[in-house]
This record gives structure tokens, sequence and C-alpha cells, in this order.
């Protein structure tokens, strides 16, 4: 089963500080069924508001994503002693973090016990203390998060890199590096999102440097601006996948999973690392600093890191578990994995770099780039 | 059945509340960011200051932003109530059971909500939408074009979506024209298209303007049809206060967009309500 996806929105890098994410050994990944926008809670029948004794409200994207959360992690849950009920709070990661701030501006308490974010938006909640530091005593499965994914703000709960997708049956020879993206030949079959701006800004910056552009995600920015007139740009991941999967665009550099997933749509697509190498993406899930439950949140974060919640995830969204007690199987390793050598490729990011030049970046990228 | 005015004050009060409590302090809570500083831990610094201004007027992208949106919104006002006179007219002139039909199917638009007509367009125009598949099946073109993605297309999508209340708007308007100032004109020999244009159309400027007006403060403040439709590519404000508050956390800046395009909205209607009014009385006058 392929996951779809309803999300408009979608983190456009993740990042751990350099000092905390140590180079990916393992697996792969790619984007994340970030649904978004409203959409009725689950049912949950019997289970009550947040904060209410018994409950963990999980605040969360829709979609498949909330649907397998519901499918692999609450039956996790359900085996711990005195599990809660679970109720979700669906909403895209913006309105979550608006709620989030708007609760802890009022000084009360929240109405969200676990909140999933993507790692760079993670931090900027962390940053305004918004989130609460996890006990690792009280998660059974926390020695089982790789060592580089650990951290006392959340958990990792899936993870992917970016990769370049390409159409097989356009795309010839395939391509090997970045360098596709600024080839004549490609003009006007290159795609790229609005609401995803700095995966673009590594990639020109990495092509620009070679390999690992460190913190330097300008360097290449005039030679993007190259790119003007020469991209489609698409509003969603969806809306790049029907792209792809049309033969609209043949190009562009998105996470790993997605790859797979648009590919086992029956698209003629294919997904490589380029030489310069690429960078992670991780969702996470955390504990807001107001709440009302953090005992049944830490059961959540624990349900969501069992390895069998973590290997039917891999399976149905083509995430990589971020836990080392799953064992998938050759196949999907395969399908959705990293060769040792590609992950030589995959770079720590420094998360706070990001999160400092987000804003500038998008502005100067929507204003200056994508502006007609 | 007449009420005193002190009763008249008491049934007011419900809705006066309702407003003042639900939109007018939510309105002044937001707009006062305006004057304040962003800030990447909260909604904004509270200092005052007026640097979200000249930072709008100096920038170029969200001047053109502005003035795509002031240009787009015009257009499809125009556009809506050239398209809506003669249905309006047709409506009014049918046999009543003819007639609720027509208001049905006039209304029947609304019920889909404007994110599912924008959809709608997206299907029709996309790349491997009807028009495309088309236009390249007969052999007009060789590959599909872009449809979408424009300022023309973003107008006329928006026409789309206001164009039963123009019509509502304007058929109660002609509904109110006394059928026998037609019936005189046409008796003392005056073409139809004259009677509409000199007897008719000069009674309904009230309508005309708060139609117009409505339709314009609505296609200035739309959102889900030139983000669907448009895209970043044609950049109109409501979506760009949007991303600015939700991608940046720039309340400021985006409350300072917000209380511009406030601005903006209500001196062109006002401006234009009083241009319209004074130019259709000349006009009766001197006819």
């Amino acid at each position: 089963m392929i996951a779809s996806f309803r999300s408009k929105e979608e983190v456009d890098v993740v990042q751990l500080p350099r000092r905390r994410f140590l180079k990916l050994s393992g697996a792969a990944g790619a984007a994340l069924g970030l649904a978004a926008c409203g959409g009725a809670p689950p049912p949950n029948p019997g289970a009550g508001g947040g904060g209410e004794a018994g409950s963990v409200t999980v605040g969360t994207w829709g979609g498949d994503y909330q649907k397998f959360l519901q499918d692999f992690v609450e039956p996790a849950l359900a085996r711990t002693e005195g599990a809660p009920t679970v109720v979700y709070d669906v909403a895209d990661q913006v309105a979550r973090m608006t709620k989030m701030r708007t609760e802890g501006q009022t000084g009360g308490p929240g109405t969200i016990d676990v909140t999933a974010l993507s790692d760079q938006q993670a931090q900027e909640m962390a940053d305004a203390s918004l989130l609460a530091r996890i006990d690792p005593a009280r998660l059974s499965n926390y020695a089982d998060i790789r060592e580089d994914f650990r951290n006392d703000l959340w958990v990792p709960h899936i993870y992917s890199a970016g990769v370049i997708i390409y159409n097989t049956e356009h795309v010839n020879p395939a391509p090997t590096s970045y360098e596709v993206f600024f080839d004549p030949a490609y003009a006007g079959r290159i795609g790229i999102m609005s609401i995803q701006w700095a995966t673009e800004y590594f990639m020109a910056a990495a092509l620009e440097a070679g390999g690992d552009p460190g913190n330097d995600w300008d360097a290449g920015w005039q030679r993007m601006l190259e790119r003007k007139g020469t991209v489609r740009v698409y509003e969603s991941q969806e809306q790049l996948g029907q792209a792809l999967m049309s033969g609209e665009v043949w190009l562009a550099f998105n996470w790993k999973a997605r790859a797979y997933q648009w590919r086992q749509a029956g698209a003629p697509l294919a997904s490589v690392v380029a030489r310069e190498g690429t960078f992670p993406v991780v969702f996470t899930l955390g504990i807001p600093a107001n709440a009302p439950d953090p005992d049944a949140a830490h059961a959540y974060l624990d349900a969501a890191l069992d390895p069998e919640a973590q290997l039917r995830f891999a399976e149905n969204m083509g995430y990589w578990p971020t836990v080392t007690d799953v064992d998938p199987s050759p196949e999907l390793t395969a399908e959705i994995g990293f060769t040792p050598e590609e992950e030589q490729r995959i770079y720590q990011i420094d998360l706070g770099y990001v999160a400092q030049n987000n804003e500038r970046w998008r502005q100067q990228y929507v204003e200056q780039l994508i502006n007609q | 059945m007449t009420f005193d005015r002190s009763t008249g004050r008491l049934l007011v009060m419900p809705a006066a509340v309702i407003t003042v409590v639900f939109f007018v302090a939510p309105l002044v809570y937001f707009l006062r960011f305006a004057f304040e500083r962003p800030s990447r831990t909260a909604f904004s610094e509270p200092v005052f200051t007026v640097e979200n201004f000249t930072r709008l007027f100096t920038s170029p992208f969200h001047v053109g932003a502005l003035t795509r949106t002031v240009v787009v919104a015009a257009a499809a006002t125009a556009l809506a109530l050239l398209l809506a006179l003669p249905v309006a007219y047709l409506i009014t002139k049918a046999s009543p059971r003819r007639k609720a039909l027509l208001i049905i199917l006039t209304v029947f638009p609304l019920l889909v909500g404007n994110v599912v007509r924008s959809i709608g367009w997206v299907a029709l125009l996309g790349y491997s939408g009807v028009v495309n598949t088309v236009l390249t099946a007969v052999g007009i073109l060789d590959t599909p074009v872009e449809l979408l993605r424009t300022a023309t297309t973003v107008t006329v999508a928006i026409t789309s979506v206001v164009l039963p209340l123009m019509v509502l708007t304007l058929q109660a308007s002609l509904e109110a024209v006394d059928p026998n100032t037609e019936r005189a004109a046409l008796d003392l020999g005056a073409r139809p298209l004259r009677v509409f244009r000199q007897v008719v159309l000069p009674q309904i400027v009230p309508g005309i303007a708060a139609g117009t007006s409505l339709v314009f403060v609505l296609c200035i403040n739309a959102y889900a049809t030139p983000r669907l439709v448009g895209g970043a590519q044609v950049p109109m404000l409501a979506p760009v206060v949007y991303d600015t508050i939700s991608s940046d956390n720039n309340w400021p800046f985006g409350a300072c967009m917000a209380a511009v395009m406030l601005v903006v909205s209500l001196a062109v209607v006002a401006l234009y309500g009083t241009l319209l009014r004074r130019q259709f009385e000349g006009w009766r006058m001197a006819r």
C-alpha cells in the first residue's frame, strides 16, 4: 500500500544541529505526507478532550500520516499498562505552531500532549521555550533510537533525505549531479515547490561548493536565479507529484520516500543521490511545555518508537526507522534505503543556521525566483 | 409592526455585541501588530514602529502584489457586472416558474466552496486538463501549454466565483424597476437597448453600486482562487499575508499588509460609490 498525501504543507528542510546529528548510516525515507487543514477528529469513542485523565491529545497532520498513527502506533500504545485513549488534533504544522504559541502566551495549560513537527520547526518551538524536555527514563524504546538521532527535546519519528528524482523516459543519461537542474535541455521540465525552498538553496550551494556547502547556503543563490523562467512552480507535494507522474515535468529535488511513492503509483521515475551530496529530513514528536498530561505523552512517544510501528511506517510511507531494533526486508531496503557509499554523502546540517535564515530565504525565493 | 426606539435598540443589541466581540475586537487586536516588530519566539515585539509600512511600500514585490490585487479585483468586478446584467435582466423578465428555476441555477454554484471551484479550474486548465487534452487531441497544440498561473486566468476564475452574487444583487434591483416605465418608453418608439440604457439602467444604479462594491471587496480579499489557480507565480495580497504570517511567523508585517488591504478596499469602494452616484445622477438629470 502506498501512502497518498493530502497536505499542502511539507517542511522544506529538516535539520538537527550539527553537534547532534552525526552522519546517517542506514536507510532512507523520504518525504512526509503531512496532511493538512482541518478535518474532523478521528473516531475515538470514549476519548475525551486534551488533558482529561486517560487520554492523550496528539497534534498531527491528517491524511495517511494520521491514519498510520492510528493503525500502527495506537496498537503499540494499547499494549502498555493503563494506556490512554488517543485524541487527534488535526491541522497543518503551521496552525499547530500558532496554537502552541498562543497557548504558551496565555500561560495556562495547553490542549496538546504530543506535537508532530519537522525538526526545524520543533527547534523553533524549543527556542521559544514551548517544548518540554523528554525524560529518557520514561521511554523504554529510547535506548534503541539511533544514537545520532537522540535529542532531549523530541523523538525522531521518521526520516529521509533529498534525492534527484527524474523521469527515466526523458532524462538521458541518468543524472548524477545537480548540474542537471541547470541544463538548458530540461528548461521548463523541472519542478520546484513554492513551499519548499531550503532544498533548492542546499542544492545550488552544494553544486557551487562541489560537496558539503556547510553553513553557506547562499553561495548558490546567483546561480539559482539563472533558473528563473526555466522551472515550473507547484504549491504542494501533491501537485508536484502529479506533474512528475503526468510527464509535465521530468526532474525535481525531493525526498526519496516521495520518489518511492510516486514510482509505486506507476510513474517512470528513478532517484539518485547527487555526487555533490544531500541532507536528511526528520519529522519529530515532542511534548509541549504546557502539555496537560506529560505521562500520557511519554507513553505515546514510546509507542511511536515501537519497532513494529516503525517498520509498518517504513513499509507504508517509505520512511526508514529511527530505531535500531528493526530489520526491514532486503527488498524494502533496496527500495527506500541508501547504500553505504550514498550515506557518506548525506551531510549533517546546522538546524540553527537554517532556522535563522529561513525567513529571508523564503522571501528571496518567492520574490525573486518564483514571482513572474 | 413598529417598534419604539428603545425596543429597536434592544433588538439590535445581540447582533451589535456579536459584531464587536467577534469581529471588531479581534480585528483591532490583530491590526495593532502592524505597528510592532516581528519576533522569532512570539507573535511580535511590542515596540511602536512604522517599519512595516516602510518595508511594504519600498518593496517592489509587495507593491506589485498590491497593485495586481487591485487590478485583478477591478477587472473581475467589471467582468462580473457585464456578464451578470443580461442574466439578471433575463431572470427579472421570466415567468414566475422559470424565474425560480433560473434563481436556483444561479445560486447553485454558491453551494460549492471556492476551493472546489478552484480545483475545477485546475482540472479544466491544467497540463493534463480538459482544455489541453482536447486541443492536443485535435492537433491544435503539439504539447500542452500553461493555462494556469496567469493573472488573466485568476481574473476569470475569481469572476466565476462572484458572478452569482452580482446576478442576485442586480436582479433584486431590477425587480424594483417599474415595468410601466419600460412600456412607456417602448410605446414612445424607443428600441429595447435604448430603453435598457436610458430607462432601466439609471434606475438600478444603487443596485449596481451595491453589487460591484460587494464583489470588489470579495475579489480583493480572494484567497483560495489566487492560491490554487495562480499559485505563487501570481502573488496576490491575501495569500501573501497568509504566507508572511504562517511561514515567516511575521505577524507584524502580515498585519500591516492586512491593514493596507482594508484601507485600500474601503477607500476604493467609498470613492467609487461617490463617483458612480454623481456620474449617474448627472446622467439621469441630463436626460
